[in-house]
C-alpha cells in the first residue's frame, strides 16, 4: 500500500497481511502525521512548542518520541538535535516546501545549546526551555516506522518517507529487497534511512539553503557529502546515524558508521 | 643379522610414514581461494557501484540482484 504522509511517500508491505490491516496501519500513520507535524497549528507538537517554558502534559507517543530525540542526541554526540525549530524558521522553512520558503532571517543564527538543557521529559509530561522549539523531523519517521513494524506482523516492511524497517524474512525467505545507494540489499529485522542536502533545498540570492541544520552553527550544514544512507538495528537509529555521518563529512563518517551501523552509502557533493 | 633387521625395520617404518603422510595430504588439498585469516565479524567491505558514491556493508547485510520492493531515500 502506498500513500503520502510525513512529508513524503509511504509504503507498507506485508506477507500474509489482510488489506484491512494495511488500511488501519495507513490510518494510524495519517493520524500520527496530524498529531506530530509542526506545520499543523493544532497538532500536539505545535501546542507543546507554543507552551515552551512550562510543564506540559504529553501523550505516550509524544513522550516516547521526545525520549527518542534525546537518545538520538546522545547517540550522535550532539549532532542530531531536535531543537532546531528556530533555525528552520530562520531559513524560511516555516511551511511545507511545496508552498515555497518564507523570508529568511539568518543573521541571528548561532550554535544551539545542548538538547538536554532545552528539553526535559518525565512520565506523562515534558518541558521546553522558553524560546526553544522542537522539530521531530526524521526522528518521528524512524520511530513511527519501528513502532508500526512491531505491530503490523512478523513479516512486513514499513517505509515512512524513506525511513524504513524491514521485519522478518521477506517475501521469499532471504530478506526484504530494498534499494540503497543504487544497489539492492536484503534486510531482515533491520532499519534503513537516508539523509541528504540536495532535496528540500532552495536558493536565496547567492546562498543555497537546505533543511539539514548543523547544531554547531545553527545554520544549514556544510558538508562534502550530499547524501548518506545507512542500515542499522532500527529505523530511528539509521536516521540518527545517517544525519550524523552527513554532518561529519567524508573523512570522519566511515569510522563513525563502522562503529554504529551495519552498512552505509556515502555520496559526495557534485563537483 | 640383527643390524640388518634393524635397518630394514627402520626403512620400512620410514616408507610407511611417508606413504601415510602422502595419502593424507592428497586427501586434504589446500583451497587456493581460502582466506589466510578468518574474516573479522562486522568489518565493512568496500564495494564499487555503478553510480557515484561508495557502499560499505558488514556481513549482516547482503546485496542481491532481485528487484527492490521499496527504497530508502532522502526526503
Amino acid at each position: 500500500m502506498r500513500f503520502e504522509a510525513l512529508g513524503g511517500s509511504c509504503h507498507l508491505l506485508g506477507v500474509g497481511l489482510e488489506r484491512g490491516r494495511l488500511n488501519r496501519a495507513c490510518a494510524w500513520v495519517l493520524e500520527m502525521h496530524g498529531r506530530f507535524s509542526r506545520f499543523e497549528p493544532d497538532s500536539e507538537l505545535s501546542r507543546f512548542n507554543s507552551r515552551a517554558g512550562e510543564w506540559v502534559e504529553v501523550s505516550s507517543e509524544l513522550g516516547r518520541m521526545l525520549h527518542a530525540a534525546l537518545d538520538g542526541y546522545r547517540l550522535s554526540g550532539g549532532l542530531v538535535h531536535a531543537g532546531v525549530l528556530g533555525s528552520m524558521l530562520a531559513i524560511g522553512y516555516s511551511r511545507p516546501l511545496r508552498l515555497g520558503p518564507t523570508k529568511t532571517a539568518l543573521e541571528g543564527a548561532e550554535p544551539l545549546p545542548p538538547l538536554p538543557e532545552l528539553l526535559q521529559v518525565e512520565q506523562g509530561r515534558a518541558r521546553l526551555r522558553a524560546g526553544a522549539g522542537i522539530d521531530l523531523g526524521g526522528i518521528a519517521k524512524g520511530w513511527l516506522a519501528d513502532r508500526l513494524a512491531d505491530e503490523l506482523g512478523e513479516n512486513c516492511l514499513v517505509n515512512l518517507g524513506g525511513d524504513l524497517f524491514a521485519r522478518g524474512v521477506g517475501p521469499v525467505g532471504d530478506g526484504w529487497p530494498v534499494g540503497l545507494g543504487g544497489v539492492t540489499v536484503l534486510l531482515s529485522d533491520q532499519g534503513a534511512a537516508t539523509s541528504g542536502t540536495w532535496r528540500r533545498a532552495w536558493a536565496v540570492g547567492a546562498d543555497r539553503l537546505h533543511h539539514l541544520i548543523d547544531p554547531r552553527t545553527g545554520r544549514p550544514a556544510v558538508s562534502d557529502l550530499a547524501e548518506v544512507s545507512v542500515v542499522a538495528t532500527r529505523a530511528v537509529d539509521a536516521e540518527v546515524h545517517a544525519k550524523a555521518a552527513l554532518l561529519l563529512g567524508s573523512d570522519r563518517a566511515p569510522a563513525y558508521l563502522a562503529a554504529h551501523t551495519h552498512g552505509w552509502w556515502l555520496a559526495p557533493q557534485a563537483p | 643379522m640383527r643390524s640388518l633387521l634393524l635397518k630394514t625395520g627402520a626403512t620400512v617404518l620410514t616408507l610407511a610414514a611417508a606413504s601415510a603422510a602422502a595419502i593424507h595430504v592428497s586427501g586434504h588439498v589446500k583451497n587456493a581461494e581460502a582466506p589466510l585469516h578468518p574474516g573479522v565479524l562486522g568489518a565493512p567491505t568496500a564495494i564499487s557501484t555503478p553510480a557515484r558514491g561508495k557502499l560499505s556493508l558488514s556481513p549482516a547485510v547482503r546485496t542481491s540482484s532481485v528487484e527492490t520492493v521499496t527504497s530508502t531515500y532522502a526526503s
